[in-house]
């Protein structure tokens, strides 16, 4: 019995030791377990490879996953027709793709894969803002830039805003910048008093409630009336929409995905009260419409940043989506999808492959001709968010078409 | 030792990883797996052994992981949260355990997914403490000061899942896992046996969730960040997936169990269009062809073999001890049991309707009556299974009326069961060291350390368990699994381990039952040495022969009421019994005949 | 508040519905289908794609309607029969007793898979056949479906009790329910009423999903919320009791919409506390049969 516990003992200590032992050997020598940022960068700007890659880590499966099919399907557009086109200094691109099935933890797993075993240049992703603060440490690490097309969380770009060089770089309406422009519309334009909120418990609704309620603080000191959430597949709100009509309020801002979006509209009717909604962008989703037709019509404003019709490059690229898929399934998802893909890949027809070259490249893109709003030069070193409060405008229903109102 | 020898490889082996694949994508892999792993094995010890279920898992690993971050944050040293953190879980397990106590199958799986939904909405909801969707961001872990890098987060893990898989496989080979298996088994065999089964279920519980605990924190600092929409049904779904996958009750199973859940998904990751469907093709086509899991199934067919040697010497050592007494029984003591008046309702039927017995010092008391005469309902009574509607039960003094049956075995009174009860996936020592329940002194830390005083006692207690096996005449099939045993034999089995208990007081429910004559003979000789050795014996038996030829007053029962009691002759000629019992010619010839 | 109750019998009536294919397979088998919400999505898809082709081909609204119902439980019967066979019999014997949870689990999420390709991953519209009007008693509005749904539940749950009740087939299910082997003596084939059993239960998993498909939203992933509902609702009734499953549907569906006037957030908490009130007071549901064990 004795030798069995003098075993354990030294297994103890030896494990204990061997803990203290290479972490001092990382710091000096290191071929480095824990700094593995170095080598894609050395592997692929050695150009010897006649392609490089490029991931994409978003939700496949999952509630988010339509996004994440949109997104898929415009990045795979971008990467053909870079192909095509001959690629950069001979080399095409190739688009990995890996489901993060809208969970964090699966997200940090794809995305150590794309830097460490796919050893991509640069990727895209995620859908969920969650996904994206679990994940982004790692990028960031690495030192592999991230675009980000749908996850709209406030905060995600500038996480690292204070370190030299930051890696995440979004092209999506983020929260803060459509709840500034809602805010806009209601408190200065039609000057209401009383709002109400009406948010899903998912991180998109519970990050939009912190967004509003900070900016109704910090920017006109007010505070919501009322804040009701609702849960993602609920039937209805009519519950929700009786507190409201209850607390007498003069609109309700309402923060949620599509499907929802149109039980909200179904439970409006069903209740015979129509109040101003102003909502965020998953409002303009042409599904909200399909499902519900024209209860659209009265009253409802959202933010959008795109219409398939506001540039002749849209409307093409739109066209474009249709003919090769059937139909567009989300095209504001799928705009921003192909943005973000070649962002990457003109930084790479610039900077070549590696991965900090293109993260200097992206930060400096000039003279982009994107699908979304996007600017010609959409970041600087503060400033990652390719599109902020002034893309961003408040459109309305109007016999079932979006227009600005 | 070998043991312990495996064990080293395995630290070594988890040591060296990081230097063979110094990619922290594996290593990160590697973490993921681990705490898995971690999981797995604490829902093995709940769902595997003690035979509960629970499909909230994904709770307790919530619990764990913002226990511990919480407390972290709020500037608790990392291993202190963590013991904490788990210390919470093992009180949610207790009271998880507590709220479903009564309930059973589909509802105790009810119970267990609303308390896991429950903390989802919670982690979800309470948005100011846990932070929601939006999540915590947490410091790196450190030990002594030292901010714990990938690696030596890796190692703590490693370091970690090593010293539960030990804990845990000591808790499967100590007389804890033994209660747990014989609980999951057959509850009311293990009452029986002394086994407080509502203390052990809670204690089932406690040792798992504070192990999903554990792995929950471990989760949770990895990424340093975690938010609440890791903890889904789903998530507890894939747990028990991996326990039952990989062969629930098994002690390999968590490994092969979290390699099916955690690494195979890596392999098909690309085709993300397929992945539920292959992850769903897999589990199906493996509960199907694998029914006990990859490692119970294939264990199976190995298994026997491997068994077979260390048998062969306490079998001999034990047949050596044959013929000697059995030690403990030597004290003769006067039995007293008064039962007065004892009625038991079943939704207004009368199963015993105002009985009397009286039992004096060791005898044997013979209990007859035709089929539906209420000597099974008296007899569960008696045992503590049933409590009576009215009457009283006085046993040595003591009213016993309402003891549950663990507290009529600590009275010293105990059974067999009519429709066999034994612990069907232990071999038949461990069915009779379950026996020895009350007569263990070691506690459950003993148990997990698996200290020297354990070692001395389950020494002790083998012997003896031999010895009680001898004295039935199965020590050679000591290391047989009991569901391989005739019907005889494991009714001598069930004899065996009654005996265990020590009772004063053995009620023997149709022991003759299905055995062979062979067998009969064996089990009327066992009788009449455990009347020689001064225990008392109630006898519930269909084999007039048995009953006339061993017992020393017989006692008749028909619709729930006593019609006649008195010495086999008596009753034997008594009117009444030959009308109602055994009526018609059959019973004069039987008893002429004799 | 009147709204909310309305609203919230109308949610009730939908898990009643899905919950009885629990009951019948539970009592026959005792095993049921824990992928049940899945199958509704099925039905509800496949509901939805047999409507549209109906309509499309110009045939009365009511016609289409029944063909299309016709054609979902035909369908669903046979999945159900599917499901009897490769996930639920070849772990009868297995001593493992839950082995049924996950197989049945694991054709469910096949199921969704294959959904999520046929059917695409976006939420499909589904228009009642009657319309998207809604209809006002005083302050109440209720929408014409929602009528429909209401009754349409009291007329299926009509069927089923007289069915189960009152013909041949039914009192046969009801004997394997109590004691197979007797039931086999007498010329019942328990395998053959296992297999009904889970038909009857896959199909009543369709005609739910018609139902609800156009109040919901109709997409590869609606099911596993109404699935677990459901099953919460039939708990809390009591498995074995048909009319307590009822009672357990309506009592949930009003429960949360009522909560939700008071703490939307924790609407969905309100129907699990309740479930764990219900189990520590009464292991059996509020009116299962207690069973006493014998040994």
């Amino acid at each position: 019995m004795k030798a069995k516990w003098l075993l354990s003992a030294v297994l103890l200590c030896s494990m204990g030791f061997a803990g203290c032992a290479p972490k001092v050997d990382q710091q000096t020598s290191a071929p480095a377990p824990a700094n593995p940022a170095s080598e894609p960068g050395q592997t692929s700007s050695g150009g010897d490879a006649g392609e490089f890659k490029i991931g994409l880590a978003i939700s496949l499966s999952g509630g988010t996953a339509k996004f994440g099919e949109a997104v898929k399907r415009a990045a795979a557009m971008a990467v053909d027709e870079f192909n095509e086109a001959g690629g950069a200094n001979g080399q095409k691109a190739k688009l990995i793709v890996y489901d993060d099935e809208a969970k964090p933890e699966k997200s940090v797993e794809i995305v150590q894969r794309l830097i460490n075993q796919d050893k991509v240049v640069a990727f895209i992703g995620p859908a969920n803002s969650g996904n994206g603060k679990a994940h982004i440490k790692y990028p960031q690490e690495a030192g592999i830039p991230e675009v980000i097309p749908v996850a709209t969380g406030t905060g995600i770009t500038t996480q690292y805003a204070d370190q030299e060089k930051n890696y995440i770089f979004r092209v999506a309406p983020y929260d803060r910048g459509q709840v500034e422009t809602m805010l806009k519309f209601i408190v200065e334009e039609k000057k209401y008093a009383k709002i109400g909120l009406l948010h899903d418990t998912t991180g998109y609704g519970q990050g939009g409630k912190a967004d509003v309620e900070d900016v109704l603080k910090t920017k006109y000191n007010m505070q919501l009336t009322i804040a009701e959430s609702f849960q993602v597949n609920d039937t209805s709100m009519e519950s929700q929409l009786t507190k409201m009509r209850e607390a007498n309020v003069d609109v309700v801002i309402f923060y949620g995905l599509a499907p929802e979006a149109a039980q909200y509209l179904k439970s409006r009717e069903k209740l015979n009260y129509f109040p101003v909604t102003v909502a965020s962008w998953a409002m303009g989703d042409p599904t909200v419409k399909e499902l519900v037709g024209d209860l659209v019509n009265k009253d409802v404003y959202m933010v959008q940043s795109f219409t398939v019709d506001q540039s002749p490059e849209a409307a093409a690229f739109h066209e474009k989506v249709k003919a090769k898929y059937g139909d567009d399934i989300f095209p504001i998802a799928s705009a921003q999808g192909y943005d973000c893909a070649n962002l990457i890949l003109e930084a790479v027809k610039k900077a070549g492959t590696d991965p900090k070259a293109i993260r200097d490249a992206i930060e400096n893109t000039d003279g982009f001709r994107g699908i979304t709003a996007i600017d010609a030069k959409p970041f600087t070193k503060e400033n990652h968010e390719a599109l902020n409060s002034d893309n961003m405008f408040l459109a309305t229903y109007k016999d079932g078409l979006i227009v600005k109102p | 030792m070998k043991k312990w020898g495996i064990y080293a490889a395995i630290g070594a082996a988890l040591y060296l990883f990081p230097w063979i694949f110094p990619n922290s994508y594996l290593i990160h892999l590697a973490q993921g797996f681990l705490y898995t792993y971690i999981v797995v094995v604490g829902l093995n010890l709940l769902v595997g052994l003690s035979g509960q279920l629970s499909l909230g898992h994904a709770g307790f690993f919530a619990i764990g992981a913002y226990g511990t971050a919480l407390l972290n944050n709020a500037g608790v040293p990392f291993l202190f949260s963590l013991t904490l953190g788990t210390a919470i879980c093992a009180a949610a397990g207790g009271i998880v355990a507590m709220l479903s106590l009564r309930a059973k199958g589909p509802y105790l799986a009810m119970v267990t997914i609303a308390f896991g939904m429950l903390i989802e909405i919670i982690a979800n909801r309470w948005v100011e403490v846990t932070g929601g969707p939006a999540g915590l961001y947490l410091n790196s872990p450190s030990l002594l000061g030292l901010s714990l890098g990938i690696v030596e987060y890796y190692w703590l893990i490693a370091l970690i899942t090593l010293v539960i898989t030990v804990l845990a496989d000591n808790l499967f080979t100590s007389r804890v896992g033994r209660t747990f298996q014989a609980m999951g088994s057959s509850e009311v065999a293990a009452a029986t046996a002394g086994v407080d089964v509502r203390n052990w279920k809670v204690l089932a519980f406690v040792v798992s969730a504070s192990i999903a605990g554990i792995g929950g924190a471990l989760f949770a600092f990895q990424n340093s960040y975690f938010n609440s929409d890791s903890f889904t049904w789903d998530k507890s779904i894939l747990f028990l997936v991996g326990v039952i996958v990989g062969g629930a009750g098994t002690r390999l199973g968590p490994v092969i169990g979290t390699i099916v859940i955690f690494l195979l998904p890596q392999a098909f990751q690309s085709l993300y269009d397929y992945h539920l469907l292959i992850f769903g093709a897999i589990l199906l086509v493996s509960l199907v062809l694998l029914p006990q899991g990859i490692v119970g199934s294939l264990g199976r067919v190995k298994g026997k073999r491997r068994e077979a040697l260390p048998l062969a010497k306490e079998a001999d050592g034990a047949r050596e001890a044959l013929g000697t007494e059995v030690r403990w029984a030597a004290k003769r003591q006067a039995t007293v049991l008064d039962i007065r008046q004892v009625v038991m309702e079943f939704d207004g039927y009368r199963a015993v309707d105002g009985v009397d017995l009286t039992l004096q010092g060791p005898e044997v008391r013979g209990l007859i009556g035709p089929n539906g005469s209420g000597k099974s309902t008296i007899v569960n009574v008696l045992s503590g299974v049933y409590v009576p509607t009215a009457g009283q039960m006085i046993w040595n003094t003591r009213n016993v009326t309402s003891f549950p049956p663990h507290k009529m075995a600590e009275a010293g009174i105990t059974r067999t069961f009519q429709n066999l009860q034994l612990f069907s996936e232990l071999t038949v020592l461990q069915n009779v060291l379950v026996g020895f329940h009350l007569h263990y002194t070691s506690g459950f830390f003993a148990n997990l350390l698996h200290t020297p005083r354990f070692w001395r006692e389950e020494e002790r207690l083998r012997e003896e368990a031999m010895h009680l096996l001898a004295f039935v005449g199965m020590a050679e099939k000591a290391n047989e699994m009991a569901a391989n045993l005739s019907y005889g034999e494991q009714r001598l089995v069930e004899i065996a381990r009654a005996m265990a208990v020590k009772p004063q007081l053995l009620i023997l429910d149709e022991p003759a039952a299905g055995a062979s004559q062979y067998e009969v003979d064996k089990i009327v000789k066992v009788i009449r040495n455990l009347k020689e050795i001064g225990i008392s014996i109630i006898l519930v038996e269909h084999h007039m022969e048995i009953v006339m030829n061993v017992c020393d007053t017989i006692t008749v029962l028909d619709f729930g009421k006593k019609i006649a009691e008195g010495d086999p002759a008596h009753i034997q000629k008594h009117p009444q019994v030959i009308e109602a019992y055994l009526g018609g010619e059959e019973v004069t010839k039987l008893v002429v005949g004799e | 508040m009147l709204q909310a109750v309305v609203s919230g019998f109308i949610l009730g009536s939908i898990y009643a519905i899905i919950a009885q294919g629990y009951y019948i397979t539970y009592v026959t088998t005792r095993t049921l289908n824990f992928g049940q919400g899945d199958f509704l999505m099925v039905g509800a898809l496949l509901g939805l794609t047999s409507l549209g082709a109906l309509m499309t081909s110009g045939i009365n609204v009511f016609l289409a309607l029944l063909l299309t119902l016709a054609v979902t439980c035909l369908v669903m019967g046979l999945l159900g029969w599917g499901l009897e066979r490769i996930a639920i019999r070849p772990l009868q014997n297995n001593f493992i007793s839950i082995s049924w949870i996950l197989s049945t689990v694991a054709v469910s999420m096949m199921f969704r898979n294959l959904a999520m390709l046929v059917w695409g991953r976006n939420v499909i519209p589904f228009p009642s056949p009657f319309g998207s009007g809604v209809l006002r008693f005083g302050g109440v509005g209720i929408a014409k479906h929602e009528i429909f749904i209401a009754v349409c539940a009291l007329v299926i749950m009509g069927c089923l009790f007289i069915f189960l009740k009152k013909s041949l087939l039914g009192k046969a299910l009801a004997a394997v329910a109590c004691n197979p082997e007797a039931a086999a003596l007498m010329g019942i084939n328990p395998r053959a009423m296992a297999i009904l059993a889970f038909a009857l239960s896959s199909a009543l998993a369709g005609i739910g999903g018609i139902l609800v498909g156009p109040i919901t939203n109709t997409a590869f992933f609606m099911g596993a919320t109404l699935g677990l509902k459901a099953f919460a609702a039939a708990i809390i009734g009591g498995l074995d009791n048909p009319v307590g499953i009822l009672i357990g549907g309506l009592l949930l569906g009003v429960l949360e919409q009522v909560f939700a006037l008071g703490s939307s957030a924790y609407k969905d908490a309100s129907a699990f506390v309740l479930i764990l009130i219900v189990l520590i007071f009464m292991p059996q549901g509020l009116f299962g049969k207690k069973v006493k064990e014998k040994f």
